[in-house]
């Protein structure tokens, strides 16, 4: 174990090289590039035996990194924004054909406005493909999340595909401490075995991605809805092991002063870290305000949701996305989980931090503010959703009027 | 925490300091995280550049709009004088200039260090090399990080030939940092 000071799509590079990946398909894009451009390096250098796949796009690069992973091969492959727009065909394919493919994602908002900057409406838009998505909120949270997340894919209750996903500049190009360990530890943790799902034989051939006619078309996906369950407790045991071994506890929300809170606020991404920070400075003024960071997005943890938030007064749901013509779409999985409850906090919304606007702690103290005022009666027309930090300067460029 | 803002133009080094800064911390145990801001990168654009160091770590992930510390790899960069917002009384200025120290140090309202770290550059490694130097200066004024953890880092970053003579000149603008505080 070392502790080295890279930034996080090194830190990505690094897990996936660690994890002795066989295959890597990619196509660079900004704030991707570096993870796969070390990686090609690695290949080249000899220092990592895979095969480095350049492909003409990211829908190439999805479709060769599904190939090698029906050969039983195990496959990596890493996009961010418009990349992984295109790459949206072939994502159902990886789920529906039970794929154990790990896919960085370092996010990066789509166009129009084109955009280089961080928010998390390239990912959380693909977040019905059967992916599992994992939240990175620190450079040793992308190199932990990347390892779990091969842990719990290659788990035969599981089987879907994975994303770990963490905020373009904010984590792919900050350089911080992160401890790698030696080879074989991680080897052991996630060991390069025979594959214990069926895979390309020539011995004994089978056909791959078959039609299904109605009559069993639903039961696949439903295969996949209580797969995606059960990587719940795959998640949590896997990350038992990790702990064992490195040290480093993940759960798959990460909470913060929430035991006995009257004002939380949850999200995903950096932004968590700077909150975290503010919930540190507020609890040295008395203030009971705590945090949670969704460290799975899906499975969405709603139990865990529901027992850090049942006892607390009020619940703000930072969104660093938009659900245009409803609301952010953190708040719909938030609000979803607490509604069966008896006994509710008052619940709103917090549009924030979009194409790489900084979160700061000014704006996450005004969230705070705004979550203890907050009354839901006072949404009666459904007026939910705030814009915490919008420049009314150049607020209405189109002109649309209020 | 100490909270370090950096600003220069591109190719002088300036992302490249503020990643010493924090390698250096790092190696002496602290813990530090440094980043660029993010843009574009051109050579010769305006670059700015951000490092904090703690003694645990460090979870804020937002730009540094306070900073302990400015540091200023050209003097050009002062035509625009929004670049020294946030600095506090007890902030540090720290400018690469050929002006004298009490010429420079007029009414910026916290510690100024005025510093012709390009002079020390033509000097010692034959280059107009600034950001060693100031990391020099930055050790000198401020013990943010020890001297000998930055020598390794230096070590580690550059060849022997380039390691020797980026230390020599760290060395002199530890000095030039030292005197000012003294």
């Amino acid at each position: 174990m070392s502790r080295q000071y890279i930034t996080g799509c090194t830190a990505a590079a690094e897990a996936a090289k660690l994890a002795a990946v066989e295959v890597i398909a990619a196509y660079p894009i900004t704030p991707q590039t570096h993870i796969v451009q070390t990686l090609s390096q690695d290949v080249y250098n000899g220092v990592l035996d895979a095969v480095f796949v350049p492909v003409e796009s990211e829908h190439s690069a999805m479709s060769a990194t599904v190939g090698a992973s029906i050969t039983g091969a195990r496959a990596f492959t890493a996009s961010s924004s418009q990349g992984l727009a295109l790459m949206h065909e072939v994502l159902p394919y990886a789920a529906g054909l039970r794929l154990p493919i790990v896919m960085a994602i370092a996010n990066r908002s789509v166009a129009s406005p084109v955009t280089i900057f961080t928010d998390h409406q390239d990912s959380l838009p693909q977040r019905e493909t059967g992916f599992m998505q994992f939240y990175a909120e620190s450079c040793q949270d992308i190199f932990d999340l990347i390892l779990l997340a091969y842990k719990v894919t290659e788990n035969k209750d599981v089987l879907l595909p994975a994303m770990v996903c963490f905020d373009g500049f904010f984590l792919s190009h900050i350089s911080e401490p992160v401890e790698i360990p030696e080879a074989e530890e991680v080897a052991a943790f996630v060991p390069r075995t025979k594959p214990q799902y069926p895979t390309m034989d020539l011995e004994h051939p089978r056909s791959f991605n078959a039609m299904a006619f109605p009559e069993h078309f639903e039961e696949f996906q439903r295969d996949k809805f209580v797969s995606m369950a059960k990587a719940a407790s795959v998640f949590d045991e896997a990350a038992k092991e990790f702990q064992q071994r490195f040290g480093r506890l993940h759960s798959r929300i990460e909470t913060f002063f929430c035991e006995d809170a009257d004002w939380i606020l949850i999200g995903l991404g950096s932004m968590m870290g700077t909150v975290r920070t503010c919930v540190e400075e507020l609890r040295a003024k008395g203030e009971k305000v705590g945090m949670i960071a969704i460290k799975a997005y899906r499975p969405f943890p709603v139990q865990d949701v529901v027992d850090a938030l049942k006892n607390c007064k009020g619940v703000g749901v930072m969104d660093r996305d938009v659900g245009y013509g409803t609301g952010g779409i953190v708040y719909q999985d938030v609000s979803r989980s607490l509604y069966h409850l008896d006994k509710k906090p008052h619940l709103s919304n917090y549009i924030l931090g979009l194409g790489g606007r900084d979160v700061t702690k000014k704006t996450v103290y005004k969230c705070f503010e705004q979550v203890k005022t907050w009354k839901d009666a006072q949404a009666s027309d459904g007026n939910d959703v705030f814009w915490p930090d919008e420049n009314t300067k150049v607020w209405d460029t189109w002109g649309v009027g209020e | 925490m100490y909270e370090i803002r950096l600003h220069g133009l591109g190719g002088e080094g300036v992302v490249k300091l503020s990643e010493m800064i924090g390698k250096a911390a790092t190696a002496s145990g602290r813990w530090a995280h440094s980043f660029p801001f993010f843009g574009t990168e051109v050579r010769g654009a305006s670059v700015k550049a951000f490092t904090r160091v703690d003694d645990k770590p460090i979870t804020i992930k937002s730009y540094i709009y306070e900073p302990d510390v400015l540091i200023i790899t050209n003097e050009l960069q002062l035509q625009d004088q929004s670049i020294l917002s946030g600095l506090k009384d007890d902030s540090w200025l720290i400018v690469n200039t050929a002006m004298e120290q009490e010429e420079f140090a007029k009414d910026f309202g916290c510690h100024v260090i005025a510093v012709n770290a390009t002079a020390i550059g033509y000097e010692i490694i034959g280059k107009p090399i600034v950001n060693t130097i100031l990391l020099g200066v930055l050790i000198g004024a401020t013990n943010i990080i020890s001297l000998e953890s930055a020598i390794e880092v230096l070590k580690h970053e550059f060849n022997e030939k380039l390691s020797s003579v980026n230390i020599e000149a760290m060395k002199k603008g530890y000095e030039e940092g030292k005197k000012v505080t003294q």
